[in-house]
C-alpha cells in the first residue's frame, strides 16, 4: 500500500491499532506526508461538510423526465432477455412443462396404486366370505369385483377417481384412466349379457359398464356388490357391509385426498413499481402447494413460491442523510394455506365447477406475508383441476426499526393433480 | 445475454439515446450516475435553493438534448458541468436585483462557509477528468457514500479493486487541485 492509501484509511478509520501507531510515528518525522495528509483532510471535509448538496430535490427527476417526454423509473434490464415479458413468457412454459412432467409421473404412481388397490379388496372380499346373506360362490377368488355408485361425496374425494378396485387375480392390472378399473368384454359378449347378469363362457375380460348396468339410477349411498360366479351374477349387499367396503377403501386410499397445485401469476403493485429488478428468479411468479382435504369443503396446505414485492421506504444513509429507497427484490415466500369450498354450481357439462375462499399466512427474509382472496375450480376429470384465482397480497417488513408495508393484487392460474 | 444498464459505459448509454424502447432506461441510468455531482455543484454556484434546482433540472435537459443530436465523444459530467455553469452565469447576468441595504441582513444565511463550497466546486470539475472507472468509483463513494461492497457489485469487481479505483481517484483529484488548496490554506 502507498503511503497515500495508508492515510487515506487512517481519516476513513480503517487502520488497524497497530498500523496507527506506526503511522501517527511516521507522520511526526515526515513533513511530506504530514501535506499529504493536510490535503486529503481538506478534500475530505470539503466533501463531509456538504453531503446535503449531494441530493437532488425529491420529483426532480421526474419533472426532468416529463419536460423531455421519457417514463421515469427506466428498467435495469436492457433487452428483451432480461425483460419481465421474457421471464413472464419462460415461468409459463416452466409452469407448462412441470406440469406435464408431474402428470406424467402421476400416472405411473396411480398404476401402482391401482394394484395395491386391488390387493386391498382382495383382501375385503375374503373379510365379505364371513358376512352373512352372501352367496359365496366356491370360485370366490376369480373375477370378483366390487363397484360403487354415483355417490359423489364418496367418488369424488374419497375414492379419488370413482375408481373400481379390481380384486382378482393379481397380475390383472387396474386400467386407471377408466371410470372402472376393469377389464375389457368383447363387444359379442356384452350384447349377450342381460342387466343384472353377467355371464362368460371363460374367463375373459369382462366390461362391468358395457354389460349395462345404468350406475346413475342407483340411489346415494347405495352400493352395488357383486361376486362374478361361474355365471357371474351380480348380488347386492346391505348397507352395513356397504360402510365396511368404504371404510376399508378410504384407510388404504388415504393418498388420493392429497393433490399437488402449480400457479402461474400477473401482479399489480401498489404504488405502482418504478423499478424492477435486473433479474429475475428462475421460478419468478411460479408458485407450488400441496393440498389435503380434510373434507369436501376444507383443505388445508403448504405453499411455496417465488416473487417480487415492491418497497418504498425512508432511511438513514451512511452519511447522515435522510434518503427514500424504493427496491423491487426477488424473494422466495411460503405459507400456510386454508382452502374453502364455498358453492358448487350444478351444470349440464361434463365438468365439475366449484368456488373457493382461500387465506394464506406465511413469510419470506423481509418479513411476514398475508393472502386473501376468492377462486374458481374447474374440473374435467377426477384428476385434474384447472384453478383460477385472485388475491390480495401484503407484506409487512423493517428498516431501522420503523414499519412498512407493500401490497398487490394478483391473478394465479394453474392446475391441481389428484395424488 | 446482455448485461445490465449499470455496467454500461457513458458512450454505450449515449448510444442507446437513439433506441426508443431503450431510451429512458439508458437516460435514467445516466441521470442517477451524475444527479449528486449537478445537484452539488449547482448548489455551490447558486445560493437560492429554488434557482439552484431549476438550473440542475435545465442542465439534464440540455444535455438530453445535446446528446441526442451529438453522439460523439461526449464526456458527460464535463458537458453537465459546462451547461450549469453557463445557466447559472446567465442566471446571474440576467437577474436585476435592486437592493435596499436597510432591509437587506447582512449575515448569511448559507450555512456553507465561502472556503469550503469553493474547495466543493473545484472538485467537482476536477471529477470530469478522471477516466470513467476512477471517476465513477469515487462518485459513488463521496458524493452517493456507498460502502465499498455495493460500488464493487455495482461495478463488477472485487472489493480490494472497488477500494483501490476510490483511493486512485480522491489522489488524483488532489493532485488536480494541489495549486488550489495550497491557495487556500494560505489564505
Amino acid at each position: 500500500m502507498s503511503k497515500f492509501d495508508i492515510l487515506n484509511d487512517l481519516i476513513e478509520g480503517r487502520l488497524k491499532d497497530s498500523s496507527e501507531k506506526s503511522i501517527y510515528a511516521e507522520l511526526s518525522a515526515d513533513s511530506a506526508m504530514r501535506q499529504e495528509l493536510r490535503d486529503l483532510l481538506s478534500v475530505n471535509n470539503s466533501i463531509n461538510n456538504n453531503k446535503s448538496l449531494f441530493v437532488p430535490a425529491s420529483g426532480a427527476k421526474d419533472a426532468i423526465f416529463g419536460k423531455i417526454g421519457l417514463a421515469t423509473g427506466g428498467a435495469a434490464v436492457a433487452t428483451f432477455w432480461n425483460s419481465k415479458w421474457f421471464y413472464s413468457a419462460m415461468s409459463s412454459v416452466a409452469t407448462f412443462l412441470i406440469m406435464f412432467g408431474v402428470y406424467l409421473g402421476l400416472g405411473e404412481l396411480q398404476d401402482e396404486s391401482s394394484d395395491q388397490i386391488a390387493q386391498n379388496f382382495e383382501m375385503q372380499q375374503i373379510e365379505l366370505e364371513k358376512l352373512s346373506e352372501l352367496e359365496v360362490n366356491n370360485n370366490f377368488n376369480d373375477n370378483t369385483n366390487l363397484i360403487f355408485n354415483n355417490n359423489d361425496n364418496f367418488n369424488k374425494k374419497q375414492s379419488g377417481n370413482n375408481k373400481i378396485a379390481f380384486a382378482s387375480n393379481k397380475n390383472e392390472k387396474a386400467n386407471r384412466n377408466s371410470d372402472f378399473a376393469l377389464r375389457n368384454l368383447s363387444d359379442e359378449e356384452a350384447n349377450e349379457s342381460e342387466n343384472s347378469k353377467i355371464t362368460s363362457s371363460d374367463k375373459e375380460d369382462i366390461n362391468l359398464y358395457n354389460a349395462g348396468i345404468n350406475f346413475s339410477e342407483l340411489s346415494d349411498n347405495q352400493v352395488t356388490s357383486f361376486y362374478l360366479e361361474n355365471n357371474y351374477q351380480i348380488k347386492p349387499i346391505d348397507n352395513k357391509q356397504q360402510e365396511e367396503i368404504i371404510s376399508s377403501f378410504e384407510s388404504n386410499n388415504l393418498y388420493s385426498r392429497f393433490s399437488l397445485e402449480w400457479n402461474n401469476s400477473e401482479s399489480v403493485h401498489f404504488p405502482e413499481e418504478r423499478i424492477t429488478p435486473s433479474e429475475f428468479a428462475l421460478f419468478h411468479k411460479n408458485s407450488l402447494s400441496m393440498l389435503y382435504d380434510i373434507n369436501d369443503r376444507l383443505t388445508i396446505g403448504a405453499n411455496a413460491r417465488q416473487e417480487t414485492f415492491y418497497l418504498v421506504f425512508r432511511g438513514l444513509g451512511e452519511d447522515g442523510i435522510q434518503r427514500i429507497y424504493e427496491q423491487q427484490p426477488n424473494l422466495t415466500s411460503f405459507s400456510g394455506l386454508l382452502r374453502y369450498d364455498i358453492f358448487e354450481w350444478k351444470n349440464e357439462l361434463p365438468l365439475e365447477v366449484e368456488t373457493f375462499t382461500e387465506l394464506q399466512l406465511g413469510g419470506n427474509t423481509l418479513g411476514p406475508v398475508g393472502r386473501i382472496g376468492f377462486g374458481l375450480e374447474i374440473r374435467p376429470t377426477q384428476n385434474i383441476t384447472f384453478v383460477v384465482s385472485g388475491n390480495y397480497s401484503q407484506l409487512r417488513y423493517w428498516h431501522q426499526n420503523n414499519g412498512f408495508r407493500s401490497e398487490k393484487f394478483s391473478l394465479n392460474y394453474g392446475v391441481k393433480f389428484g395424488l | 445475454m446482455s448485461k445490465a444498464y449499470k455496467t454500461y459505459s457513458d458512450s454505450e448509454l449515449i448510444n442507446l439515446l437513439s433506441n426508443r424502447k431503450q431510451e429512458s432506461a439508458a437516460f435514467s441510468e445516466i441521470y442517477e450516475r451524475y444527479s449528486s455531482m449537478l445537484s452539488a455543484y449547482s448548489k455551490c454556484l447558486i445560493k437560492d435553493k429554488d434557482i439552484a434546482e431549476d438550473i440542475f433540472q435545465e442542465s439534464f435537459i440540455r444535455l438530453y438534448k445535446t446528446l441526442k443530436k451529438k453522439k460523439e465523444n461526449q464526456n458527460v459530467p464535463g458537458l453537465l458541468v459546462t451547461i450549469c455553469r453557463n445557466l447559472a452565469y446567465n442566471h446571474s447576468r440576467d437577474k436585476k436585483v435592486k437592493v435596499d441595504p436597510e432591509l437587506v441582513s447582512l449575515k448569511s444565511e448559507d450555512p456553507i462557509d465561502y472556503e469550503n463550497k469553493e474547495l466543493m466546486e473545484l472538485i467537482i470539475m476536477a471529477v470530469e477528468f478522471l477516466d470513467e472507472k476512477y471517476r465513477r468509483a469515487f462518485m459513488l463513494r463521496e458524493f452517493q457514500g456507498l460502502p465499498f461492497k455495493e460500488i464493487a457489485e455495482l461495478e463488477n469487481i472485487n472489493l480490494g479493486n472497488a477500494k483501490l479505483r476510490a483511493a486512485r481517484a480522491k489522489k488524483k483529484v488532489i493532485e488536480i487541485l494541489q495549486p488550489y488548496i495550497n491557495d487556500l490554506e494560505k489564505s
